[in-house]
């Protein structure tokens, strides 16, 4: 009995022995030369829950980027703050290419809602997803198209309720240009997440929704809401038959994006490998199939073209959120 | 737990049926008027956006530390006034104990501080063998093989297995 | 072939027979660990699964998701933390119960019931999936707050009798509840700075604070160095006799019933269905004084109904295409990159996937129920461990777990915060149940009240004849019992004091 006690404890202890000396040894390899890139495991860190939208695409991605880098990439989910808390994790982190991230719209809006956020404070790899906004009506609503809602808000301004998932988010954001654009009035009321918003419009319970065009594409298909319009440059193929704003009048085009990006200051080199890495992985078939399966819009936008993309954003964003107030 | 005295009758720990004093009662009065005075000078804070609603965002929070502050004077009332109930009350706390509480509380907390500069399975097994050590174990086995091998579960479960970043 | 057949027929295959078996081990972990929840675990796991065909792949997600339902039950009941939060009402009756010395009845008794309430959500899901879809769209905002309102009713039957402290401890929960942004404007409230706390206190964290490492706390203060009886040294029966069973039919109905219905309830789960089930089965029960003290039917009640949550969700989830809770929105997305589009169609296109669906549950429940009585032995044996290796043992697993629902050290600390918050309820005799329903309901009490005044003004909620129906019931549920109470009291000596 005692013996194998003690067999058994010395095993135990080399055991945690050998673990203990393996971790210290990992962390001592932390100078770099920007020639071995990369030598070790990547993180990527996605500022919102697992499972949902933004980590499905950079999950997706990150496994083809991974063929490319030669590496792991380790997704981190940091979540909190709306997006906050991981955007500010990432913007601290080592510029050494090690630690990359997701960077969704709300790194341009974060900054004008009271949270510490500034695009300035990355760099940007590439944009790879877009989830234009869709305004869409139950399927019993007398509104046919977007006209016919526009003139009914004309008529009442500020009364036609319009659900979006949340205060703050860029639906919300969509419903306040949407009235500016037009020079009417709607009543955004925010719910807790895209599905809850879709949901009270398939309900009734609203007059209209805003939303991605992977939340309310589903519902039109079977027949429970009507997208009256798309806020993007095209009509979708999801959205067979649905025109754009723009070919209904509005000149609006709005919506959510994700690219991915990494902390400001990073090495030529490194930022270079990164590119091609992720300009492989955003136009790869699995990547592409995907994103369009989960019915956003797979895109591959070079890291140059994203810079001036999320600089006018900021912009425009900066003139919408500031009025609010 | 919750909705129970906090031993259940026929549980091990002794719980002594001794009348509640009126004054004791006094403390999660005043600790709910704290909460609440705190909760209105910072619902104060909160702007006022006019337009978007008709009904201002202070007044949920407001209305509730309302109804706390309300509560917490009836229990106070309550506690003078009424003959005191021989009540349930938890086994009696000791210096020791307290003691052993605080020193557990201020180890986690260098624990924090540790985590940040050494990798987790160094700081993981110091913190274990101080609350081994603090709880009242003693020899090889405690101190040294029990740390080792939950050290070793939790790196193996959480940064293997969930690749948690710890 | 109907397709009920064709349904079942397509698990024979042994790849899904092998990922059920898998995913029922994974999810009974999870489970067991507080902290990790089983939306982490289906998550994560769909990052793999996506690989994988889609039968296959969902028996991986859907038995983590039914199997972690069995996991979670035994934390609760032997070191008072819930393993998740669908478990919190389990801790109430099941920690009393093992500190009895009837860990085993309640352990068994706890998985037996959990595999019924499965059971009869699933009956839900194959059988009245339509009609109850169309149920769950009529529960806009209005009815949503009228529901709330029902579940705030509660905090009475949780205080255990210190009404004024209970209610107290409600207000507090309340107030936690509005921390973070403002549901309607975004303005950021109470959350001193802290960039962490604009989402809300971290809700997990602060269950496991109040409950398990609240006990841990109390224990450390209390604990004599003499005295080395560990909590729980016996175990007393296993198996539930003839007369346990008699007792537990009346509960199990209950929980079925209440489990049911707020399964298909979007956005609401197995904590809240806990809950309310707990309070129901006290209210017809024949001793609702044992309830809270270590009451079987307690225990039978809660776990029935926050694993009957389970079907509705899914039946919610499947036939309209809108999350039933957060597993499953993680699991819809996984479904839409197969291909499978949930939604009313899916009943008449695929059939065959419904019953697979449903069939996949039922064995991942026979499975979990299976390794719940096989286990318990041995993870039971884990309590007779000196108090030292106890503590440690909880502290550790707990700061682990919590820091791994977000990665943040933030919640570790909130939750150590709430261990000494509910270390100081417990010795004044605060109930912490309370508390907890105050911070699952207040948010959504108050958006829903708000939201629902926004979009159409106090006329909305009284024009709406189900949020109507469901306030007068709550106002009954208020005042019935103070009625009879106060008839009783006339009755027998009026100078009786009441238990304050």
């Amino acid at each position: 009995m005692r013996p194998t006690i003690i067999r058994t404890a010395s095993g135990v202890l080399t055991l945690a022995a050998l673990v203990t000396v393996a971790g210290c040894a990992d962390r001592g390899a932390t100078v770099e030369d920007a020639a071995d890139y990369p030598s070790k495991d990547v993180t990527l860190i996605v500022p919102y829950q697992a499972g949902g939208a933004s980590d499905l695409a950079a999950r997706t991605l990150a496994n083809q980027m991974e063929q490319h880098l030669g590496t792991n990439i380790i997704v981190e989910n940091r979540t909190g703050g709306a997006g906050s808390v991981g955007l500010q994790h990432l913007a601290e982190a080592h510029a050494d290419g090690y630690t990359i991230g997701y960077l969704p719209v709300e790194t341009v809006m974060l900054g004008f809602q009271g949270y510490d956020i500034d695009p300035a404070n990355y760099d940007l790899i590439g944009q790879m997803v877009s989830v234009p906004a869709t305004i869409a009506v139950p399927a019993d609503s007398p509104y046919q198209t977007l006209d016919d809602l526009l003139k009914a808000a004309e008529e009442a301004p500020g009364t036609i309720t319009v659900s979006n998932s949340g205060a703050g988010s860029i639906w919300e954001a969509t419903t306040t240009a949407l009235g500016e654009a037009t020079g009417t009035e709607f009543k955004p009321v925010p719910f807790d997440g895209g599905a809850p918003a879709v949901t009270a419009a398939i309900g009734g319970e609203v007059d209209a929704v805003i939303a991605g065009i992977s939340e309310t594409a589903p519902a039109h298909a079977e027949g429970q809401l009507r997208v009256l319009a798309v806020f993007d440059e095209e009509p979708s193929p999801s959205l067979e038959g649905v025109p754009t704003a723009i070919e209904e009048g509005v000149d609006l085009t709005m919506g959510g994006w994700g690219g991915i990006g990494a902390p400001a200051g990073l090495p030529e080199e490194i930022k270079q490998t990164l590119e091609e890495a992720f300009t492989a992985a955003a136009s790869s078939e699995e990547f592409t199939k995907v994103i369009t399966d989960s019915g956003n819009i797979p895109v591959n936008v070079p890291a140059d073209e994203f810079a001036s993309f999320v600089e006018s954003e900021a912009q425009n964003f900066k003139a919408l959120l500031s009025d609010q107030d | 737990m919750a909705a129970s005295p906090p031993h259940g009758s026929g549980g091990p720990s002794p719980v002594a049926a001794r009348p509640a004093s009126p004054v004791r009662e006094l403390i999660p009065a005043l600790a709910g008027i704290a909460v609440a005075a705190g909760a209105l000078a910072l619902a104060a804070e909160i702007p006022e956006k006019a337009g978007l609603t008709s009904f201002s965002p202070r007044w949920w929070p407001e209305g509730l530390a309302f109804l706390l502050l309300g509560l917490s004077v009836l229990h106070a009332v309550l506690a003078l006034t009424r003959p005191a109930a021989a009540a349930e009350r938890p086994a009696a706390a000791h210096r020791t104990g307290v003691l052993r509480l605080t020193a557990m509380l201020l180890s986690i907390l260098g624990y924090g501080v540790l985590w940040y500069y050494v990798d987790f399975r160094v700081s993981t097994t110091v913190l274990l063998i101080a609350l081994v050590y603090l709880g009242g174990g003693r020899g090889w086995k405690a101190l040294l093989v029990f740390p080792a091998i939950v050290t070793a579960t939790l790196y193996l479960l959480f940064g293997v297995l969930l690749k948690v970043p710890i | 072939m109907s397709p009920l057949v064709a349904g079942f027929s397509s698990l024979l295959d042994p790849t899904v027979l092998s990922c059920i078996a898998l995913g029922a081990v994974l999810g009974m972990l999870v489970g067991a660990f507080p902290g990790i929840t089983a939306t982490m675990a289906v998550a994560l796991a769909s990052g793999f699964t996506l690989t994988l065909d889609p039968l296959p792949g969902l028996a991986v997600l859907l038995t983590i998701y039914v199997s972690s339902n069995f996991g979670d039950r035994v934390p609760a009941i032997l070191v008072n933390t819930p393993g998740t939060p669908a478990s919190i009402a389990t801790t109430f009756d099941g920690y009393a119960m093992a500190q009895q010395g009837k860990a085993g009845l309640a352990l068994t008794s706890s998985a037996f019931a959990s595999a019924v309430g499965t059971f009869a959500g699933l009956l839900l899901l194959m059988f009245a999936a339509i009609p109850l879809s169309r149920l769950a769209l009529q529960f806009g905002p209005a009815e949503m707050f009228a529901l709330v309102v029902f579940g705030l009713t509660m905090m009475i039957g949780v205080s255990g009798g210190r009404v004024v402290k209970g209610l107290m401890a409600g207000a507090f929960g309340l107030l936690l509840g509005a921390v973070g942004r403002d549901p309607i404007t975004g303005d950021l409230r109470f959350t001193f700075g802290l960039v962490e706390l604009s989402d809300g206190v971290p809700f997990i964290a602060a269950i496991i604070g109040l409950f398990g490492i609240a006990e841990v706390f109390d224990q450390i203060i209390t604990h004599r160095s003499g005295s080395s009886a560990a909590p729980i040294t016996q175990f007393g029966k296993w198996f539930p006799t003839r007369a346990d069973w008699r007792t537990m039919l009346k509960p199990l109905a209950v929980g079925s019933g209440v489990g049911g219905v707020v399964g298909v309830v979007p956005a609401t789960g197995g904590d809240i269905a806990g809950i309310l089930a707990w309070d129901q089965a006290r209210r017809v029960s024949a001793h609702p004084e044992k309830f809270g003290k270590g009451s079987l039917e307690g225990l039978t009640a809660a776990d029935t109904a926050s694993n009957a949550t389970l079907g509705g969700s899914t039946t919610t989830s499947l036939a309209l295409g809108i999350p039933g809770d957060s597993v499953m929105a993680v699991m819809i997305g996984s479904m839409i990159v197969w291909g499978i589009q949930p939604g009313p169609s899916l009943f008449t296109r695929n059939p065959e996937l419904v019953y697979s669906i449903a069939g996949i549950m039922i064995v991942a429940t026979l499975l979990a129920l299976g390794l719940s009585l096989l286990r318990m032995r041995s993870v039971a044996k884990l309590l007779d461990l000196p108090r030292h290796f106890l503590w440690t043992i909880i502290l550790i697993f707990c700061m682990v777990g919590t820091y791994a629902v977000n990665n943040s050290i933030f919640d570790v600390g909130v939750m150590l915060l709430f261990g000494l918050v509910g270390l100081f309820m417990r010795r004044f005799s605060i109930p912490a149940g309370p508390v907890v329903l105050g911070l699952l309901l207040g948010k959504l009490a108050e958006s829903n009240l708000r939201r629902a005044l926004e979009i159409g003004g106090v006329s909305n909620i009284l024009t709406s004849p189900i949020a109507v129906a469901i306030l007068a019931v709550s106002l009954l549920a208020l005042v019935l019992p103070a009625l009879r109470a106060m008839r009783q009291r006339r009755r027998t000596t009026p100078a009786t004091p009441v238990a304050e």
